[in-house]
């Protein structure tokens, strides 16, 4: 690091060179900023589509197990559809043998009432006693088949209305079949859809994790770039060179450091430091006090005249 | 921000040579706050002055109950926390921005910074001081004898 007076520094920073050697570090700097951002905005683009292919893939099995449960649904509808059929040729079997009952029965209503005519034409011509026996029995016997087929028939009838609510049932579950095979069909291609979108979105994610990676290189670039500029710094210029200050030490105090800022910070410092500004430093406390340096002070040791003008001229009440 | 500009016109900084403002502005720090933030409050330890760039402050006080009231408001170039900076001790009132405030820091270590390389600058500095209060102690002279 070699000793010099503030108009050196400040000459060496007017140099053609130096000149040239801060465009290249500002040049490093903004491809180092560049870079930062593409990498991090590439970087969370990666992130949100890994996430979001993750979430298609998810959804997609979702949708396959509503195609399935779908599916699943028709070949139950049709197992009782076939139930149903199976059922109904039962209970049209047991209608046709109470059809067949209550035909019989019919017979033998017609014929007991043609023996309840002729008993009573009999009685009516020689009533006896056996005849007056004969007519009670032969109404009691009319009067048991004409219960018998009453009571046949209302049960034929319900056997009939069962046949059709069979059949009325088994028509509406096999309409429902194929309405449910088609959403079960619609719904896997849905799926189908999906797990494409979700490959897509995965080699989206494999493309963008590339540029990446390819980004996070020409931030390394920068970075070495910007190495390499402050090591060259160090032998160009012969000072002491950080990231965000160049150092020189001031050739008429070893105890000071003339400091170069690099950077434009108005948070950090004590004062609000500007890039290639000059700054005096003592060793013990470096850049965490800064001051801007000066050629031209100080004014006490001149004698200043204002000071004196101050305090004997121009109070209020005295002639001026 | 045109620090130099302001500072010039500020009275703290009257009297001063170009060449003091421009050291002044290089030493001072730039400091923004919202409308009702508070900059320090009363009985905070501080060790730097402000100066106002644009908007307006309130300089607040509690009273014997504990009860914080009004009792100035700040406009642009008029300076506040220089009390504390000369008498070292706790920062004697709370300032809490009445608008959007863009103000200058000056440090204690700053200000010696200033008083190192321009000594009669920073007399002139510490004059200005004197002079805004002993204005207000003249204002405040005249209104208790107001009211005795």
């Amino acid at each position: 690091m070699k000793p010099l007076r503030l108009p050196e520094v400040r000459a060496l920073l007017a140099q053609p060179e130096f000149q040239a050697w801060w465009d290249e570090l500002q040049k490093a700097r903004t491809a180092l900023t560049t870079a930062d951002k593409a990498y991090e905005e590439l970087l969370s683009q990666t992130t949100l589509m890994e996430f979001r292919a993750e979430l298609t893939q998810k959804n997609a099995i979702d949708t396959l197990y509503r195609a399935g449960a779908c599916e699943d649904s028709a070949a139950n509808m049709v197992f009782e559809a076939t139930e149903l059929e199976n059922r109904s040729f039962r209970a049209v079997s047991d209608f046709e043998e109470q059809r067949f009952k209550v035909s019989e029965i019919w017979y033998r209503l017609g014929a007991s009432e043609k023996d309840l005519d002729e008993k009573r034409e009999g009685h009516n011509q020689h009533k006896t006693k056996k005849s007056e026996a004969d007519l009670q029995a032969s109404e009691r016997a009319h009067h048991t088949a004409a219960e018998d087929y009453e009571r046949e028939t209302a049960r034929k009838n319900r056997l009939w209305e069962e046949v059709e609510r069979i059949w009325a049932r088994s028509a509406e579950v096999s309409l429902l079949v194929s309405e449910q095979r088609i959403r079960g069909k619609r719904i896997r291609k849905q799926a189908e859809g999906m797990f494409a979108m979700a490959e897509e979105r995965k080699q989206r994610a494999r493309d963008l994790r590339a540029e990446a990676e390819a980004s996070s290189q020409a931030r390394e670039s920068a970075e070495a770039r910007i190495v390499k500029l402050i090591e060259e710094a160090r032998e160009r210029f012969g000072c002491a060179a950080g990231e965000e200050f160049l150092y020189f030490r001031q050739t008429d105090n070893q105890k000071l450091a003339f400091c170069v800022s690099l950077v434009d910070d108005g948070e950090t410092y004590n004062v609000e430091v500007k890039p290639l500004t000059v700054y005096s430093v003592d060793r013990q406390r470096g850049v965490s006090f800064l001051e801007p340096a000066r050629a031209d002070a100080p004014s006490a040791d001149e004698g200043d005249q204002r000071m004196q003008d101050f305090m004997l001229k121009g109070r209020k009440g005295s002639a001026p | 921000m045109d620090k130099l500009g302001v500072i010039a016109r500020s009275p703290l900084f009257e009297m001063l040579s170009d060449q003091e403002l421009d050291y002044v502005a290089e030493l001072s720090r730039p400091r923004s706050l919202a409308a009702g933030q508070v900059m320090f409050e009363e009985g905070a330890l501080g060790d730097s002055l402000f100066v106002i760039v644009s908007g307006e402050v309130e300089v607040l006080r509690r009273d014997a109950t504990g009860v914080q009231k009004l009792i100035a408001v700040l406009n642009p170039m008029e300076f506040f926390g220089e009390m504390s900076l000369v008498d070292k001790d706790y920062r004697s009132a709370t300032i809490r921005a009445r608008t959007d405030v863009e103000l200058l820091q000056l440090s204690a270590e700053n200000l010696t910074t200033f008083r190192k390389n321009y000594r009669d600058g920073f007399t002139f500095v510490i004059i200005n001081i004197a002079r805004v209060l002993s204005t207000r102690l003249r204002e405040a002279n005249t209104r208790l004898a107001a009211r005795l």
